[in-house]
């Protein structure tokens, strides 16, 4: 049936007071909510799901990458105070520098190429032009050396002031954008839904009083239509809470069992690396001054293991990861190297320099290189251990959330067909 | 209310979407000013970083009684050597030497850093050179044995303090003997005598140190070298290291023009850099002391004996050839002693 006056037209068919129009205002509105619902779970799914793409694909890797750079630049100035503080350069101790060097440009090369069109920041152009400076450097206090002049230790002591004043600070920095990006990438993968319940609240508010209305206008207890809608709409909410919150659970685990104690293991791990080359640094240099050996005391003491200390922290922070023990193990070895350490500095003042030399760098097991090896290398195997269990758990999080988004729009489909279905029937019955 | 609740769900559509554009234009400008941090107007120079604990040492006022001021003293004079030498293992009861033989070595400050006067060889790790030589030969006085000693590297700054707190008994390490630092310790007699001069590249245009003004000159902080380059009338600019070979690395990337100081360091300098030479004239004259504690009379008789048969047997021109040969001219004779009346 049409009303008979044209003019009202349109709008009166849904704002008069009759049944008919009422229906028809009621479908409009049901189906919107339904619709709405539809946007806001949809949207809330797919937000979560780039950004739970973002921790596990993107910020991670950018954060592992940097980590490497900053490790790798450590280890190199590391590698080569005790290379040079041989008497004969050790082929295996060049190969890790030369390693070491490499590796540093290879994750460099990719963090440059990640920061793509955002242009590179002052860290990624330092990096790349001072890393040759230093290597050049490295070689001239190599040539110095094979021929047996002094000057080469200064270009090994100028090497290393360039690596501890500018190219670790910036591979630091660098880490730690890295991480401040990984760490609000977290946050948003993990925020609660607060958008979608509400709308969810609202849609089903609406749904509600529809059902109300019409059983009370028509006398007929159920609609099946709305019923219908309204049990696609229970079962969308509940997929997205419950994928949403196993989401959650497994990235905050990735975080509190993975990057979370990887972080704090890399602290710990180039500030032993740090140390190490002090160390060396203190037998190379013979101007007396004890510029390295302070050096070597301030990173020994943030490391510890004692309260409020890196290695500490780090062991605590791994507690309960896949890394703890390796964690825990590397805290306890720490002081043994240190005890080396003394005996080394106490032969070298003592005007033992061979013999310092030799128990510093010597190839045996009880030598202070050796101690340090056995701290580091478990340092090294934890932040592996937990850079895996980041992965495996973030992977978790981010299937859990798979096909989410595109149910939540099905959901609303069907919703939004149920509404039309149920009161499209109810007013045919008024034609 | 069907209508209502719908009309507010707009309004917050339409505020979220007003709140996603102010957002986006946010995330745009902070993209935007991330780059223009980036430094792409002009490349990196990629120059050479300076050592560790460089400084331009300009405007720093020299130590009063340094320079300039008539020498209040005639520092040269030492004390008198008590007689003979005892024979190598019976010091006199109760003397310095005495303690130092109960040790079982003699406690020596040396520089480590000096190619040719002092410096651990690193081919063997043994310390070699002219003064490590002068040392050892105290201790074959006191033990009839060169190698009974201990040796501490110290800095060129560290020489007064370590003779002051008992660290070493003696400091063998090219120091001028001075009228302001025999205040703190004693000396020995002179047992080198040394100038300051110049080194600089093969084919540098510096003909002298008239020709500094304004350039850059390295020598080791602390040092009596120091203050003469900043007393020189050119005003060249001093340029402080801690290391004697951190100035020629310093030379040999261009940081510097010049490095300024005693012949016997800068010959031993020039060994390890054939595109560098020597420039003289000497326009200083530093005689080299052993320094000794103030409370250690005894020792520094002892050591002038002992520098007294080094000139006397032949001993001291023997050493000066092996270290120095005519790197700095003919050989010399041994210096003069001159004793306190």
């Amino acid at each position: 049936m049409t009303p008979a006056g044209a003019p009202p037209g349109l709008l009166a068919r849904f704002t008069a007071r009759n049944t008919p129009a009422r229906l028809r205002l009621l479908l409009v509105v049901t189906i919107a909510a339904s619709l709405l619902w539809g946007a806001a779970a949809a949207w809330t799914a797919g937000q979560r799901t780039s950004a739970a793409a973002n921790v596990a694909a993107a910020s991670e890797p950018l954060s592992f990458d940097a980590q490497q750079i900053y490790q790798s630049l450590a280890d190199a100035d590391a590698t080569e105070a005790i290379a040079f503080l041989a008497r004969s350069e050790p082929p295996a101790a060049r190969n890790r520098y030369l390693g070491d060097i490499a590796r540093a440009e290879y994750y460099l090369e990719k963090a440059t190429a990640a920061a793509g069109t955002l242009g590179p920041g002052a860290e990624l152009t330092t990096l790349p032009v001072e890393i040759p400076v230093y290597t050049g450097l490295v070689e001239r206090a190599r040539a110095g050396n094979q021929q047996g002049l002094l000057v080469g230790a200064a270009y090994l002591a100028e090497a290393s002031h360039l690596m501890r004043s500018t190219l670790l600070p910036a591979a630091n920095r660098l880490y730690q954008q890295q991480n401040a990006r990984l760490a609000t990438a977290d946050q948003q993968a993990t925020a609660l839904p607060i958008l979608a319940v509400l709308v969810a609240l609202a849609a089903g508010y609406v749904l509600f009083r529809a059902q109300r209305w019409l059983s009370r206008r028509t006398h007929r207890v159920l609609n099946h239509g709305l019923i219908a809608a309204s049990v696609v709409g229970l079962v969308s909410l509940a997929w997205l809470l419950a994928a949403l919150t196993v989401a959650r659970v497994q990235l905050l685990d990735a975080r509190d069992r993975g990057s979370g104690p990887v972080r704090a293991l890399a602290e710990a791990d180039i500030a032993a690396l740090r140390a190490h080359a002090d160390e060396s640094l203190t037998l190379i240099n013979r101007s007396g001054d004890d510029v390295n050996q302070a050096d070597f005391g301030r990173a020994s003491r943030q490391l510890g293991p004692g309260p409020g200390t890196l290695l500490t922290e780090a062991a605590a922070a791994a507690q309960g990861s896949p890394g703890a023990r390796a964690a825990a193990a590397a805290a306890a070895a720490a002081p043994a190297w240190y005890a080396t350490h003394r005996r080394v500095r106490a032969l070298d003042d003592g005007g033992s320099y061979n013999a310092a030399v030799q128990l510093a760098i010597g190839s045996g097991p009880a030598s202070s290189s050796a101690m340090f090896r056995r701290a580091e290398t478990r340092l090294t195997s934890a932040i592996g251990a937990d850079q895996a269990a980041f992965r495996s758990a973030a992977g978790r999080g981010q299937d859990t959330l798979t096909g989410l988004e595109a149910g939540m729009i099905v959901a609303a489909l069907l919703m939004a067909a149920g509404c039309a279905w149920g009161l499209i029937s109810r007013l045919a019955e008024y034609r | 209310m069907g209508d209502e609740s719908l009309t507010r769900s707009t309004k917050s559509g339409a505020f979220q979407t007003t709140l996603s554009l102010v957002a986006c234009a946010l995330a745009f400008l902070v993209t935007a000013c991330g780059t223009s941090q980036a430094p792409a107007a002009s490349p990196p120079s990629g120059a050479e970083p300076s050592p560790q604990g460089v400084e331009i040492q300009k405007d720093r006022p020299l130590p009063p009684g340094t320079l300039g001021t008539p020498q209040t003293c005639n520092p040269l004079a030492s004390l008198a050597p008590a007689g003979p030498l005892p024979p190598p293992g019976h010091m006199p009861a109760g003397s310095t030497m005495a303690a130092i033989a109960k040790r079982g070595y003699l406690r020596v400050g040396v520089d480590q850093t000096i190619y040719l006067s002092s410096y651990l060889d690193s081919l063997t790790g043994q310390l070699k050179g002219f003064d490590i030589d002068v040392a050892r030969q105290v201790a074959q006085a006191i033990f009839g044995n060169p190698d009974k000693i201990q040796f501490k590297a110290i800095t060129s700054a560290q020489r007064i303090p370590v003779i002051q707190h008992a660290q070493v008994d003696i400091v063998a390490d090219s120091m001028t003997i001075t009228c302001l630092r025999e205040k703190s310790v004693n000396f020995s007699t002179d047992y080198f005598d040394a100038g300051q001069e110049l080194l600089v590249p093969v084919g540098s245009p510096v003909t002298g140190i008239g020709d500094l003004r304004g350039k850059k000159v390295c020598a080791d902080a602390g040092t009596t070298s120091m203050q003469q380059i900043q007393a020189l009338p050119s005003h060249p600019i001093p340029v402080a290291v801690n290391n004697w070979t951190d100035c020629l690395v310093m030379l040999e990337q261009n940081q510097v023009a010049a490095i300024s100081t005693d012949n016997s360091v800068l010959a031993g300098l020039a060994a390890q850099d054939p595109h560098t030479r020597l420039l003289g004239p000497l326009f200083t004259t530093e005689q080299h002391g052993i320094a000794i504690s103030k409370n250690a009379p005894d020792l520094v008789r002892f050591v002038n004996a002992v520098l007294e048969r080094m000139r006397t047997d032949g001993t001291w021109t023997k050493l000066y050839k092996r270290w120095f040969g005519i790197r700095m001219g003919p050989v010399p004779p041994p210096p003069p002693p001159s004793y306190r009346s």
